[in-house]
């Protein structure tokens, strides 16, 4: 669970380790906290340059102080703070996603402090250092009069959403399942799941795991882990770029503990969003993306969503099964997707019902990662994740931008 | 024999739909899709095996009730386990699209060995692959092979087209029993060594 990769060489010179450790053993009495940041710098880059010990007690050291009743702030704010950002809450010492609580660790190039957003939740998810690159983007704020129920997207960034359910056949019925943000480690090793209204979900580290082909142009990644009691698990499409970093993902995750039985599971759809660029580029050219694929619960519904880029970016799309049929449309705003009422077809209870999604990738492997919770009349509430691919690569766009 | 194997096969199999069917019945259909009566088996091609020579068993699979596109793709990890005094190891080959993922890679579990291997691209209904093994025990004596999900709490079957969705088989494992080389062999076998012999023999 310790953020063991987050620490890139980071080496301390003429640093006498061995005599740092062996005060630590022989006199329980703390460390000065500079020396438990030397000590925690060089396990980070060599796990067995320090004992367990050693670093447990350094960590409990330098974790923040726990805040007291006269001095804690408003549960809801807290709430709200947490949702925003998953390294402040109570599992941020075990996401994936943070730096971890001794921010005295952090180096010059480690991730900036948040920022604040007028978002619902989920919108400034700040990253382990390893995707830092990635979420350093540009923000656009959010056109007025739109909500999305499950925050934001930012461009350049990565994003996913999911759906939970209890247990691990990732199936459920509709009234039973939620939906999350869901992010993935571009290698595939790890993944956090932040259902609404639930504590973050966060993957073993360090996820064993195997690709093979498959028949079509996607990849298969099996990636299963175990970390004392918990053990997580990813089954997945894949597309990987030349380095094999994963660019497109989707399908099962799982995390549970096998001894008490208890688990929670579902369907993901994750990649990075498309950037600022690319997407003021499709702005200026008037642009329109075709995107289709099955959905992940049920893969027997066929979706087709067009965008059409403009002045006001706009999208309609069509979500065909075999036990019902309906279509949607609404806003684009940056990389993100959200239906409105007026959108719906008339089969659907529009005021239970909405359709959000994030743009992703680049050109020739651009995508739409989106979530549907549709009340359909004669069938009933449908909830379900997708990942949809271009049907056919966009307009070329300028040199430089979104290569 | 392997008709006759398959035979009892199918009527498991016939069982297990209406099993299935009746859940259905009951209103147990929110994890229909997923709960299947798929099942996979080690059907051996006879159940008496020699002592001393090497057997097959046949890794059957019957996704036909799992989810998916037909023709669809399928996959998952397994364990078989047995008894290393009286059967050793050989090999296992993968039979027509299928592929390995992972394995064959062998362990011990209480007391028993493992051979755990994950396979792919399997046809909803096959032979996946052939496993090898050789009969170490003396004759009158008897073992069975165990088969079992090698992730027995998230389980590892899936169906892969057009997406990935998890199904969760059930498991039959096989029984032989070691026999010694029939009287006849040891008449043939005699036979054709003193033929052997006589025409070796310089003519006078």
């Amino acid at each position: 669970m310790m953020p063991t990769k987050a620490f890139p060489s980071l080496m301390i010179a003429g640093l006498t380790l061995a005599g740092l450790l062996a005060s630590v053993e022989a006199a329980q009495p703390m460390l000065a906290d500079e020396d438990c940041t030397r000590v925690l710098e060089q396990w980070a880059t060599d796990a067995g340059a320090a004992p367990s010990a050693a670093v447990d007690t350094c960590r409990q050291q330098l974790a923040p102080a726990p805040v007291e009743e006269s001095e804690a702030v408003d549960p809801m704010d807290a709430l709200r703070r947490a949702d925003l950002n998953p390294c402040d809450g109570a599992d941020a010492a075990g996401s994936v996603l943070c730096w971890g609580p001794w921010a005295a660790l952090a180096p010059a190039a480690g991730p900036e402090p948040l920022k604040s957003v007028d978002a619902p939740r989920g919108v400034d998810v700040v990253c382990r250092p390893e995707l830092a690159e990635q979420c350093d983007a540009d923000f656009l704020p959010l056109e007025p009069g739109i909500e999305l129920p499950l925050g934001s997207c930012p461009p350049g960034t990565p994003c996913g959403f999911a759906t939970v359910v209890d247990g691990v056949a990732s199936h459920g019925e509709a009234e039973d399942t939620v939906f999350a943000r869901f992010l993935l480690l571009p290698d595939g090793t790890a993944f956090t799941v932040d259902p609404e209204g639930f504590p973050l979900i966060v993957s073993v580290d360090a996820m064993g795991m195997v690709v093979t082909s498959r028949p079509d142009d996607w990849e298969t990644l099996r990636a299963n882990g175990r970390d004392g009691g918990e053990q997580s698990r990813v089954i997945a499409r894949v597309l990987r770029d030349g380095d094999g970093e994963i660019l497109l993902a989707a399908d099962i995750w799982g995390h549970g503990a096998p001894a008490s039985g208890a688990a929670q599971s579902g369907y993901f759809a994750w990649g990075t969003t498309t950037s600022a660029g690319s997407l003021e580029a499709l702005r200026a050219a008037g642009a329109s993306l075709m995107f289709t694929g099955p959905m992940s619960v049920d893969n027997g519904t066929t979706a087709s969503v067009q965008v059409n880029f403009g002045g006001t970016t706009t999208w309609n799309g069509t979500w065909a099964n075999p036990a019902y049929t309906f279509s949607a449309g609404g806003l684009v705003s940056g990389a993100d997707l959200i239906s409105q009422p007026g959108g719906f077809s008339a089969n659907v209870v529009a005021p239970e019902s909405f359709v959000q999604g994030a743009l992703l990738g680049e050109q020739g492997v651009r995508a739409l990662a989106h979530i549907i919770e549709v009340n359909v009349f004669d069938h009933g509430l449908v909830r379900d994740v997708g990942l949809l691919r271009e049907l056919s690569p966009g307009p070329a766009l300028p040199a430089g931008i979104g290569d | 024999m392997k008709t006759k194997k398959r035979t009892e096969f199918m009527k498991r199999q016939l069982t297990l739909t209406l099993v299935a069917g009746l859940m259905l019945f009951t209103g147990a259909n929110a994890q229909a899709a997923v709960f299947s009566a798929a099942n996979l088996s080690l059907l051996p091609a006879d159940n008496t095996v020699i002592s001393g020579e090497a057997f097959e068993l046949e890794l059957f699979l019957d996704a036909a009730d799992a989810p998916g596109s037909r023709p669809g793709l399928f996959g998952g990890e397994i364990v078989v386990d047995y008894d290393p005094v009286l059967f050793s190891f050989v090999s296992f080959s993968t039979q027509g699209t299928s592929t390995l993922f992972s394995g064959p890679s062998a362990g011990s579990q209480g007391g028993r060995q493992t051979v755990t291997l994950g396979f792919e691209n399997a046809p909803e209904i096959g032979v996946v692959g052939i496993f090898e093994f050789v009969a170490l025990g003396p004759a009158g004596s008897g073992g069975s092979f165990g088969l079992a999900d090698a992730d027995e709490f998230f389980g590892t079957f899936v169906s892969y087209l057009p997406t990935v969705q998890a199904f969760y088989p059930g498991f039959t494992g096989a029984e032989v029993a070691i026999v010694p080389l029939p009287a006849a062999a040891w008449l043939f076998a005699s036979a054709l060594g003193l033929i052997v012999v006589w025409r070796r023999q310089p003519q006078a």
